[in-house]
């Protein structure tokens, strides 16, 4: 019975003394009842700042991710003054020279290499670096980091948000192989989803809707049936069902937390709601105005504790945008236009301001003793190093955040020597507090993290 | 489950790392098809495994309509789980994928919407024929949860499954202190329930003797042959012939789905096909560049979808023709938005027949905005894709990815080499690309008549077009040659038939398959390659209607 709850869930709300169909217990015929269950504030100081018992606000992870690759030569900035082996000051320029303003808040990772074998140009590295291993069938082998980490700190409302710009259906957020958690794309519906009905402020009081435990009956008829069904379906089936309950589970998980007082935290408030929608103009994507949006709702997502892991894939891998006023789609001009490729490099500095505007809308929430950012480790980063040949080594990364201390910011480290990008992946992981002693299979495995860039 | 596709494709990226591109790109995928049917020795037939599909975002909704009625407006596509390519199809995905946590939060948003409005007094008489006497009321909730768990599950429920959701009904109504409203979580549990939103063909053995045979049950086989000819679930008259029995053999198939076919709903089964097989759904988000096409706008996309539909449709129903006529037709369906980028006269009403000028450059299916403009770039041709694209999909050809860590550049149009395709030289006399280039390029040179929204022109940078080409040893003219070739190469119908099936199984077709797939296959050809005979053949085939068990041995990574 175990092996069907996977991630937990359920000792989770058994945790929360939400066990099955408890809460309908305390509602009654006719009688609007509002249950009472343990708040999270329970577990702060008076300041609602920390945790009380001296242990810190949450750390969180993200992955802001876009598709095509770069141009390493102009990515990487120069070496600055070496202050440890292979690591270095550094000053924004070149394709990073928008980071410029929170270039402090962030550390640069080059010269690594995803060892994975480089069948599919824009698919192999994100499975390299994500999945820790090659495509096979086309997919990832395994759950992807993200979800890896939203196992162990992913205890909120929401487990993790996918979100991205570029409208589509695919992220490399993965669940299991060919198990895509979508993005939202749409700021609207993203609102909606976390900010709409149910949701309450710090310290709104709020009378529970019965509704909310009649809504956590129901799923709990549809896990039944989903276990009943697994028993007569093959293992492939089974695991696709698997992770069909864990989703009814963490959706039962959601409607509880509505219905507890949500946690004390000073920064939250219910965002600006955004525009309905971004139409294309003249055949080009509002991508700042959308990225903007996107970005200061899942910062406020975090804000509120709705959610500590994210994947926020801006635009895909092949994408064929028009960005700016560039003749071309982006995918196409990484390919045809002739060196130095002036318009892909303007359309990866876009891309970067957009980053940094999710580094500067973390770093103005104040946490604590600190930020939203300090206690967060975002990943940057693409599908290929030079776009033109999809090339794995010289992986373009950049990470903002020191995860609560555990992250070296302001510094370039650069590897002489090619070395496993997985490194960089196990450091992320330990940095957000998961316990991982290796990372990757095959080639790409490994025991070591990224020493130079931790603290 | 062994995957032909897979084992290729495995041999070939061993190949690629070897030698880059070189030798990649070698034509046809599987000699499924021997030029001389009876040439190679029939394998036994050994059906494929059995397990669950999932509902697309369509039939969702047209299994949510068949149970409720027309008039409830039903949930957004976009608020539903999307549907998920594998190896090139969405209904190849519904046997591979399962629902993100997002899809459950949707799921469960769409079944509420659809369980209060279904509840409204007016509407809800037709599915709640007892009197309730009182807010909880076991019998009469169980009486109307049990006909619409039959309707949704595409089966009957079990004793514990009605009782399991006629008890959250009945809580419901007494917590609520309403019939009615509890009766509202009783529908919304069957609807967010995985035997609602997957389809269970499971199959049972037809012989205890031999429990690695399997067969689907007529419940189950009903739900197969509606969903592929129909994109709807089963209805009345199919869930009878099977409870009578006469889904048990070809005859009573056959009958069925000549049946089916004749009623309008096979109109949706044959667009869904086209648009899985065409990959239609890249044109919902096309890019174009507005500011050189001035007819480029977002619904140039969706409209053009439309006609390459219609096109086979037409073909398909109300001209009862060789659907290899599909690369030569004359006849297409436009709106205003494409009869402009034509350069016709816009019929009276969107989608109004017109016949193209004999003496024009467009007919058939590589004439259409559908097939040239997203097998293109925002502004560009590219011959490459739209190569890749007719190798792939018309002909079955084994595209690899690109190869990784190969400079793809090509150079910038100069007064030697003004037009894309003249820059594209430079592909064909490298060795390394070579193989696939000339493959890939040849085959869509044959379109650079055609911009990248699908206007024809003749001149490029002032150069003038060259859509000459050739094509496995045969040389043609211009986009109408191609064309000449794809119709008459006994690949195309081949194609067609793989893609149909794979469509209607949702998968790549397996070895032990191939025997039955060349016997589905003659019968289409020999009637003349009438795409209703192929969609017959198919669900009557033994590969559609039998199965074997699945693995029951866990994957671990």
């Amino acid at each position: 019975m175990t092996k069907r709850t996977p991630t937990g869930v359920a000792q989770k709300l058994e945790k929360l003394g939400l066990g099955r169909r408890t809460l309908l217990r305390g509602v009654l015929a006719g009688t609007t009842v509002a249950v009472g269950l343990p708040a999270l504030d329970l577990f702060l100081n008076e300041s609602g700042t920390a945790y009380a018992g001296g242990v810190g606000l949450p750390t969180r992870f993200g992955i802001f991710f876009f598709g095509n690759g770069v141009i390493p030569s102009v990515w990487n900035p120069p070496l600055g003054r070496s202050i440890a082996p292979d690591t270095y000051e550094w000053e924004a320029r070149g394709m990073l020279e928008p980071l410029a303003d929170v270039k402090s808040l962030c550390s640069v990772v080059s010269g690594t290499k995803v060892l994975t074998t480089n069948t599919n140009p824009h698919l192999s590295g994100p499975a390299g670096l994500f999945a820790g291993a090659d495509l096979v069938d086309g997919t990832f082998v395994d759950k992807s980091i993200d979800q890896r980490i939203a196992d162990e700190i992913g205890d909120t409302r929401f487990r993790s948000l996918q979100v991205g710009v570029q409208p589509s259906d695919f992220c490399h957020s993965m669940t299991g192989p060919a198990m895509v958690n979508p993005p939202e794309t749409n700021p609207f519906a993203l609102y909606e989803r976390i900010f709409g009905a149910g949701f309450r402020l710090p310290g709104e009081v709020g009378m529970v809707d019965p509704r909310l435990g009649l809504r956590r009956s129901v799923l709990d008829a549809v896990s039944d049936q989903t276990t009943r069904l697994q028993r007569r379906v093959g293992a492939a089936d089974r695991a696709r069902l698997d992770q069909h309950f864990t989703g009814i589970r963490e959706l039962e998980l959601q409607l509880a937390r509505l219905e507890e007082d949500p946690p004390m935290l000073d920064a939250c408030a219910r965002p600006v709601m955004p525009e309905a929608d971004y139409p294309d103009i003249e055949g080009r994507p509002q991508l700042e105005l959308k990225n903007r949006a996107i970005c200061d709702l899942l910062v406020m997502a975090m804000a509120c504790d709705q959610t500590r892991v994210f994947y926020d894939m801006f635009s895909q891998s092949v994408n064929n945008m028009l960005f700016l006023d560039a003749v071309s789609g982006h995918h196409q001009l990484t390919h045809d236009e002739p060196d130095p490729q002036p318009e892909h490099e303007r359309i990866v500095r876009f891309i970067v301001s957009q980053f940094a505007y999710l580094v500067s809308a973390m770093q103005a929430v104040r946490e604590g003793d600190g930020t939203l950012l300090d206690h967060s480790a975002v990943l940057f980063t693409t599908d290929c190093s030079l776009s033109r040949t999809h090339a794995l080594d010289d992986y373009p990364m950049v990470i903002a955040g020191n995860a609560s201390g555990a992250l070296r910011t302001n510094v370039h480290y650069r590897s002489p020597s090619n070395e496993n990008a997985s490194k960089v992946a196990l450091t992320l992981m330990n940095a957000v507090g998961v316990t991982a002693a290796e990372y990757g299979f095959g080639e790409a495995h490994t025991r070591d993290s990224l020493g130079a860039i931790e603290t | 489950m062994r995957r032909l596709r897979t084992e290729a494709r495995t041999t070939l990226v061993s190949l690629l790392a070897l030698s880059g591109c070189l030798g990649a790109c070698l034509g046809a995928e599987e000699p499924f098809y021997p030029p001389q049917p009876g040439e190679l020795t029939p394998r036994t037939f050994e059906p494929a495994p059995s397990g669950l599909r999932r509902l697309t975002r369509s039939q969702y909704l047209a299994s949510v309509r068949a149970t409720f009625g027309d008039a409830i407006v039903l949930p957004r596509l976009a608020n539903l789980e999307p549907d998920t390519p594998v190896e090139g199809l969405l209904a190849s995905g519904t046997t591979v994928t399962t629902i993100s946590p997002r899809g459950v939060e949707q799921y469960e948003s769409a079944a509420y919407d659809i369980a209060e409005q279904v509840m409204e007094p007016g509407v809800r008489e037709a599915l709640v024929t007892c009197a309730p006497v009182a807010p909880r009321d076991t019998a009469c909730a169980s009486t109307s949860l049990g006909p619409i768990g039959r309707s949704l599950f595409r089966r009957d429920l079990t004793a514990e499954e009605l009782a399991e959701v006629t008890e959250v009904a009945a809580h419901a109504g007494e917590t609520l202190g309403d019939f009615y409203d509890g009766l509202e979580f009783g529908i919304a549990t069957l609807l967010q329930s995985p035997s609602f939103l997957f389809r269970e063909e499971l199959g049972s053995p037809s012989d205890p003797a031999d429990p690695e045979h399997l067969r689907y049950g007529g419940h189950e086989l009903a739900g197969r042959m509606a969903y592929f000819l129909w994109n709807a679930p089963p209805d009345a008259l199919l869930l009878d012939a099977a409870d009578e029995g006469l889904l048990e053999d070809d005859e009573g198939v056959r009958a069925e789905a000549v049946r089916m076919l004749a009623d309008p709903r096979a109109r949706d089964g044959v667009r869904v096909f086209v648009e899985d097989w065409l990959a239609l759904r890249e044109l919902d988000r096309m890019v174009k560049d507005p500011t050189v096409f001035v007819h480029a706008s977002p619904d140039v996309g969706p409209a053009a979808r439309e006609e390459t539909v219609r096109v086979f449709t037409n073909l398909v129903f109300d001209e009862e023709a060789d659907i290899r006529t599909v690369m030569s037709s004359r006849v297409t369906f436009l709106d205003r938005r494409l009869a402009a980028i034509y350069e016709v006269r816009a019929p009276r009403e969107d989608f109004g027949r017109v016949e193209l000028p004999a003496d024009g450059p467009r007919r058939g299916l590589l004439g259409q905005v559908g097939v040239l403009a997203p097998n293109a770039h925002p502004t560009a041709t590219s011959p490459t894709r739209r190569g890749a694209f007719l190798r792939e999909r018309l002909l079955c050809d084994r595209v690899p990815q690109p190869p990784a860590n190969v400079d793809t550049a090509i150079p910038e149009p100069s007064p030697d080499a003004r037009t894309l395709r003249e820059r594209l030289v430079a592909h064909q006399e490298v060795a390394a690309c070579a193989s696939c280039h000339v493959f890939l390029d040849n085959a869509g040179f044959g379109l650079e008549g055609f911009d990248s929204l699908g206007r024809t022109r003749t001149v490029e940078n002032g150069a003038p077009i060259d859509a000459h080409g050739e094509i496995d040893g045969v040389a043609y003219d211009d986009a109408i040659g191609l064309a000449d070739f794809v119709e008459h190469s006994p690949r195309f119908p081949q194609c067609l038939a793989t893609h149909a099936y794979r469509v209607a199984v949702g998968r790549h077709e397996t070895e032990g398959e191939a025997g039955e797939l060349r016997r589905i296959y003659t019968r289409f050809a020999n009637g003349g390659y009438l795409f209703r005979d192929l969609m017959v053949e198919i669900v009557v085939s033994r590969a559609f209607r039998e199965a074997s068990p699945p693995s029951d041995e866990e994957v671990t990574p």
